[in-house]
């Protein structure tokens, strides 16, 4: 299980937004904390929360979560 | 604001919280409440090795008392460090919660499968003291001992949830 990294650019979605990782909490139903620990990758969310926080973002699940990690931008 | 509600902000906003934010400061806290049980289960030794008598009756109860004493601030000091996952009802957890406090009870489940083993282990032991299979048990050791089980069943999840929990990410943000 260890092995199986999701990464993700929740961070980067929200600061582009101006969405503190509170609101982002509310808005989805889960704990500010579950937010903070899925940035650093420390919890890899379920298919059903993975998509709310794409609907959220109102961009498909694959710009927020990958398998691999994201090109950095401008690379 | 319902009662679960005002609790889990309770466990939230308690001021110890700042105490237990590093991961050693709650293992250190772990460690205190495992010596708490530790005494408790030492304090049956004492009844099955003495009693009846007053020694065994004052020594328990000055132990029992420690454990006491020690055992409830740091059991709810611990309840606020996993954030309630194991003290709020399922419906007020998340999935990310939820999942801890399954993690939390499946390793619990195991460990007191082991305690009840070696418990079953050394009460054979016992019955086979100098070759007899006869055993008096004294009356005095039934109520603590199922207190000390009671004890051991509910406070062994809560050890291992927060033996685990990762540092809460920074609140900072905006």
């Amino acid at each position: 299980m260890s092995n199986e990294v999701v990464y993700n650019r929740i961070p980067m979605l929200r600061a582009e937004r101006g969405i503190s990782r509170k609101d982002l909490a509310a808005a989805l139903g889960v704990h500010y904390q579950t937010v903070g620990y899925l940035e650093r990758g420390e919890y890899s969310p379920s298919l059903f929360l993975a998509l709310k926080i794409a609907e959220y973002f109102e961009v498909p699940v694959e710009v927020v979560f990958s398998l691999h990690p994201f090109a950095r931008l401008g690379s | 604001m319902g009662t679960w509600e005002k609790r889990r902000d309770r466990l939230e906003n308690m001021p110890a919280n700042r105490l237990w934010a590093t991961r050693p400061a709650r293992r250190r806290l772990v460690a205190v409440a495992a010596a708490a049980l530790v005494v408790l289960w030492a304090g049956l030794v004492v009844i099955a090795r003495y009693a009846p008598s007053d020694l065994a009756r004052n020594v328990y109860l000055s132990m029992f008392g420690i454990s006491l004493l020690v055992g409830l601030p740091v059991v709810g000091w611990l309840h606020a460090a996993t954030k309630g996952v194991l003290y709020l009802p399922e419906r007020f957890l998340d999935e990310r919660q939820l999942h801890d406090r399954r993690r939390a009870f499946t390793s619990a489940h195991r460990a007191t499968s082991v305690v009840l083993g070696s418990l079953f282990v050394l009460a054979n032991l016992w019955s086979y003291k100098d070759g007899q299979l006869t055993l008096t048990v004294p009356v005095a050791l039934l109520a603590p001992l199922a207190l000390t089980l009671f004890v051991t069943h509910y406070t062994i999840p809560l050890l291992t949830a927060a033996w685990r929990v990762a540092d809460p990410p920074d609140d900072d943000d905006e």
